[in-house]
């Protein structure tokens, strides 16, 4: 049901808190957010993907990470091709 | 295993867990153990949120209410709205308790945009930074510990003496010992595909006290809220449009809500009956094949004129609601387009059963809020924040008071808690036979067709079956990622298998009750039985598996014995509550 196809990048865990960043295609159905997106690639392509997340209404702030530099809330970010996200981009990172 | 010693210990951080520990550092020291990030997590912050007491009770505490109201004309109501199956002293505590805690959060500080006739109006947010600032206020009598999730009570000669958790951050595990244990974990909205709660809300306490050997009661009884978001993906589970006023119509253009009774129709305009009665409304279309491509049906605004738009534009300045910005979805109804909305998993009336002052049926063990069961009966329309509040201070009373003395219970016993603790370790230690989110996408796929807005006996019982297979799948689960420190897959598993027990258990229930009341509606059975059916079907892990009974309802005044159609039934509580 995927009318498009992007690519983005997200850091995963390595043990000691660096990670590497790995590269992921995800298709989209209408306006997605980066939550989902990260949703859809634990639950199809990368299930070891970990990332924190609790109301998905841009209430709570627990989705907060770094996205292409900056820090936003997965929740309520667009998710667009080529993006890079950083779920451990936050000093102190729990799942 | 390092152990942590505490007086009282408090499961979960959302509203009810803050007012417990808010009450329970009176008598004792207290540890608050929160799945998420403390004040940020669970549902409280997603309330709407109103936060209701009776209105003289409001007059009181200096609002403008109606000095005449009182707690016992609401607690009418209530049992009107619960279909009689509320335990009716656990409503004289609800409405007893409610103007005091309305009281405390003012003085907390609560911001109050105006009230109505029986509530407070605030946010979420709003309420948890009041209560955050309570809980501060009790300094070092309480500690909170943040992002450890409660994986099992731990109990010796009968006793609950604490728990044992898991640290999500290091994966370590750590055993708390505690001279009484309150649950207040919320709901289990995450085992819907569809629904309305935090990623939190798994059902952890009622499986925790089910495998501790704890009574839950009216497990069948699950509100949906109707008009809820299904796409586009980033606004999927969403009230937007449960908040603003439209028309809902189904593939074929019918306004189908017009075909309510009148007095029903009152009822699901002005009140939270709108729960029931809208979610059912749109799911009878659905599954007549009148539903929208997604499974919905879709909510217009085309018939209003455009200053009419524009009013209720200026009542929601940009578009914004929550965290959300609507904006270019408001842009496609602004111009003639429907949203494919439909009803949600939101609020659970049934969970742990408790008495009067929050005790569950094992010593040691205390619950509070939305994880409990048996005060809303079988339909919640008044306020669950008052539930969470007033239950808390209740349970944090009564797990403070045993607490403070000198053998509340027997000590935690390490063997004990690294034998629960092993049963997490072994998911770690095994391959998956099917992935984790795999099953969980069957349980919640399963859970929203088959123990959802409408229900059959055939259905339930095929659902049943499924589930006892679910059940054994999960007593074996295996993970992909095997490292301990931020493993969200290990978490989701622990998870799944609370959420299979919890969902088994309302199938069970909801297949046993062969009538229809509150938000159980069975399309095999659509008549309110009062001659065998004014009565709670209890759950318990008895052996290796679950035992029902049917328990009287406790305190309830009487009712005419008689069977009703369902839709007259609602027709007459529509006229009671109005007369």
């Amino acid at each position: 049901m995927a009318d498009v196809q992007i690519t983005i990048s997200v850091r995963t865990w390595s043990g000691n808190g660096q990670g590497i960043f790995q590269t992921y295609t995800v298709p989209l159905s209408g306006e997605t957010d980066v939550l989902t997106a990260l949703e859809h690639i634990r639950a199809h392509v990368d299930p070891t993907l970990a990332y924190r997340s609790s109301c998905r209404r841009g209430v709570c702030g627990g989705c907060l990470m770094i996205i292409d530099g900056e820090p936003r809330l997965a929740c309520e970010t667009e998710v667009r091709d080529g993006m890079k996200i950083d779920p451990y981009g936050r000093r102190e990172f729990t799942p | 295993m390092r152990t942590l010693r505490t007086g009282v210990l408090v499961i979960g951080s959302g509203g009810g867990g803050m007012r417990a520990a808010i009450e329970a550092a009176k008598h004792s020291k207290v540890t608050l153990v929160s799945k998420g990030p403390f004040g940020r997590s669970g549902a409280t912050v997603l309330a709407g949120a109103d936060v209701m007491a009776d209105g003289a009770s409001l007059h009181r505490i200096g609002f403008q209410n109606d000095a005449l109201d009182s707690p016992d004309a609401w607690a009418r109501d209530i049992a009107i709205e619960g279909f009689n199956l509320n335990d009716e002293r656990l409503v004289k505590v609800y409405v007893e308790g409610a103007g005091a805690e309305v009281g405390a959060l003012v003085r907390w500080g609560v911001s109050v945009r105006r009230t109505i006739p029986r509530a407070i109006l605030t946010t979420g947010m709003s309420i948890s930074a009041a209560l955050r600032k309570g809980t501060s206020e009790c300094g070092s009598s309480i500690s909170v510990v943040e992002n450890t999730m409660a994986l099992d009570l731990v109990k010796r000669d009968g006793c609950v003496t604490g728990a044992v958790a898991l640290d999500r951050a290091t994966g370590e595990l750590v055993a708390i010992e505690a001279g009484a244990t309150v649950l207040a974990t919320g709901g289990w909205h995450q085992a819907y595909s569809f629904n309305a709660g935090p990623d939190e809300a798994t059902g952890d306490g009622q499986a925790m006290a089910y495998r501790a050997g704890a009574e839950l009661v009216d497990m069948e009884m699950v509100t949906f809220a109707p008009n809820i978001l299904l796409a586009p993906p980033r606004h999927r589970g969403s009230l937007w449009f449960y908040i603003l006023p439209g028309m809902l119509l189904n593939r074929n253009g019918d306004a189908f809500l017009s075909w309510l009774d009148p007095r029903v129709a009152k009822l699901a305009q002005t009140t939270e009956w709108n729960k029931l009665l809208v979610s059912h409304a749109s799911a009878n279309e659905v599954s007549a094949g009148r539903g929208s491509p997604l499974g919905g049906v879709y909510f217009s605004m085309k018939h209003m004129p455009e200053n009419v738009f524009a009013a209720i534009a200026s009542d929601h300045p940009g578009w914004r609601f929550q965290g959300d910005d609507f904006s270019s979805l408001m842009e496609t109804l602004r111009a003639g387009d429907a949203a494919e909305v439909g009803p949600a998993a939101e609020y659970f009336e049934g969970g742990i059963r408790i008495d009067d002052r929050c005790r569950t049926s094992v010593p040691g063990l205390y619950a509070a809020g939305e994880c409990t069961g048996g005060l809303f009966g079988g339909n919640r329309v008044s306020a669950a924040t008052t539930e969470m509040l007033v239950h808390g201070t209740v349970a944090g009373r009564a797990a403070g008071e045993a607490a403070a003395q000198s053998r509340a219970t027997p000590p935690l016993r390490k063997r004990d808690a690294e034998a629960l603790g092993a049963e997490a370790l072994a998911m770690l230690s095994r391959s998956p036979a099917v992935p984790v989110e795999e099953l969980r996408t069957q349980l919640r796929e399963l859970a929203y067709r088959d123990v959802g807005v409408v229900r059959s006996g055939s259905a339930l019982a095929a659902a049943g079956n499924r589930l006892s297979e679910l059940a054994e799948a999960v007593e074996s689960l295996g993970t992909t990622t095997k490292r301990r420190e931020q493993n969200l897959e290990w978490c989701r598993a622990v998870e799944l298998r609370n959420m299979v027990q919890v969902v088994r258990l309302s199938a069970l229930a909801a297949f046993e009750r062969e009538e229809s009341r509150g938000v159980h509606y069975r399309e095999d059975r659509p008549v309110v039985d009062n001659t065998q059916w004014r009565k709670h079907i209890t759950v318990a892990l008895r052996g290796n598996g679950p035992a029902l009974s049917h328990a009287p309802v406790d305190g309830a005044s009487a009712v005419r014995a008689e069977v009703l159609p369902y839709e007259d039934a609602i027709i007459q509580a529509a006229e009671a509550l109005a007369a």
